[in-house]
């Protein structure tokens, strides 16, 4: 029985390493969604920019959701059952992995992408939340993998994959696998609750966040601190790299450009589609208009890197406040005459 | 973003590879479209790649005055900071600071150059004997 699955599992390249592994892990099981539509499902779209926390010595800015809860979400709203686990133990870990590589089960992996040789130099740093999908063991100790952010599949060596599926620090994977369980599945009645239900959780996210640096009021906190630079950062390096890192954290690998909102964009002109709600559609383009506004203030931020920039502490935050009004009307939207 | 705006900069880091992104057709209806790179994205991530050399750089240097352990080069060489060091090596954020020091670290047994070794992915010897980096 699970033999056939492997026959439909496909590696399909996606925008985002997430919402990638979980639309290809469920059309492996028949219940084909694109990737647009279990990141949508599975709530991916959020902005928060925390500047006490750093990452690498620099702020966090995100502008998605926390790594791990798209594959859940998508299937507990879909009513998909899915295997969950960590190990303590690094030996259990593995050895849990081979045995369902060798029941002919594609799994899905988290890891920290800086021990994965495969992927291109640059793209590697510390960072925790990066899953993928083991396809096999081969015989000469590697494993095959279908990393969905790659073209093509790849091939890991076993040592580098464990050493990326234990790493520790913040948002450790333990070890962590996951890959759904139900065969044949059919979604199709269950899609409008299930986006529904996505849509709404973004929704109260953006709008009505509790604390003033996440959603809508995290975009405007952004655009304040940025006003303090000057005043925090005398050193204009310090204020570029500043710059630099909230820019890579929107258009680095694995965001589908503008920090997402293309991506969400697509999800709701597919969700429109499908279930026939116009207002989808409209907000779909709305959010497109957003993800060109983001793109805009990535050009002026490389501008201000390259010090082509005069006077960047007036427009660049001023920028961001016109984003901030942009994306609230779209998920006023969404609420008013959707939810 | 129309599928003609995506832009295709081939930025070298990318090493041969293609990005997916979403992009809208003449119709209005999103579809997916790779990129090879984009300059923003290339000068804000070689600006940030600049600053892991050159820090890469001087702690070498520190490291060839004695004022600085090999382990701290290898620490950063591996992108890390102490308390992150620590998590992976199961031990107290302070003990790792203690060992980075160039007098601690050169009294240090075999045994720990053998765990951080294994911890940083470098040769026991090459993190010992501060030889450059393979």
């Amino acid at each position: 029985m699970l033999g056939i699955e492997k026959a439909y599992f496909q590696h399909r390249q996606a925008a985002h390493c997430e919402s990638g592994v979980t639309s290809n892990l469920l059309c492996g099981v028949g219940a084909v969604l694109s990737e647009a539509m279990s990141f949508g499902i599975g709530s991916g779209l959020f902005f928060i920019h925390v500047p006490w926390v750093k990452v690498m010595g620099l702020p966090l800015t995100s502008y998605r959701s926390f790594p791990g809860t798209i594959f859940k979400k998508t299937c507990q709203r879909l009513e998909i059952d899915y295997q969950y686990q960590t190990y303590r133990q690094k030996e259990k870990g593995e050895k849990a992995l081979d045995e369902f590589l060798a029941k002919g089960q594609p799994v899905g992996v988290r890891s920290n992408i800086y021990w994965l040789p495969y992927i291109p130099q640059q793209f590697r740093f510390q960072f925790n939340g990066h899953n993928l999908v083991v396809l096999q063991k081969n015989s000469d100790d590697t494993y095959q993998i279908s990393d969905p952010v790659l073209e093509n599949t790849s091939v890991c060596s076993a040592h580098a994959l464990s050493k990326a599926r234990f790493a520790k620090g913040a948002l450790a994977p333990k070890g962590l696998i996951y890959f759904p369980q139900n065969k044949n599945f059919a979604i199709e009645e269950k899609l409008a609750r299930a986006v529904r239900a996505g849509i709404k959780e973004v929704v109260h996210r953006m709008l009505f966040s509790p604390v003033p640096f996440a959603g809508i009021n995290g975009i405007r906190f952004l655009s304040k601190q940025i006003k303090k630079w000057p005043k925090k950062f005398p050193d204009r390096e310090a204020q570029k790299l500043q710059m630099a890192q909230v820019i890579r954290m929107q258009e680095e690998i694995g965001t589908g450009g503008a920090g997402f909102r293309y991506l969400y964009a697509a999800f709701l002109q597919e969700a429109g589609q499908k279930l026939q709600e116009k207002t989808l559609l409209e907000a779909a383009l709305m959010m497109s208009e957003v993800g060109d506004l983001w793109r805009t203030f990535a050009t002026m931020g490389a501008q201000f890197c390259k010090d082509r920039f005069d006077q960047p502490y007036e427009t660049i935050p001023e920028i961001l406040l016109k984003i901030a009004e942009y994306e609230k009307a779209v998920y006023q939207k969404l609420r008013r005459s959707y939810l | 973003m129309k599928v003609v705006d995506v832009p295709q900069d081939n930025d070298a880091s990318y090493e041969g590879a293609k990005k997916m992104c979403y992009a809208l057709d003449e119709n209005g209806l999103f579809v997916a479209a790779r990129t090879s790179g984009w300059h923003v994205e290339e000068t804000v991530k070689s600006l940030a790649w600049k600053n892991i050399e050159l820090d890469l750089e001087r702690t070498k240097v520190r490291v060839s005055e004695g004022k600085s352990s090999p382990l701290e080069y290898f620490m950063k060489l591996r992108q890390m900071d102490a308390g992150l060091l620590a998590e992976n090596m199961q031990i107290s954020k302070w003990r790792v600071q203690w060992h980075l020091r160039p007098l601690v670290f050169n009294k240090l047994k075999h045994k720990w150059i053998e765990r951080y070794a294994n911890c940083l992915e470098v040769p026991a010897d090459v993190l010992q004997k501060r030889a450059e980096p393979c």
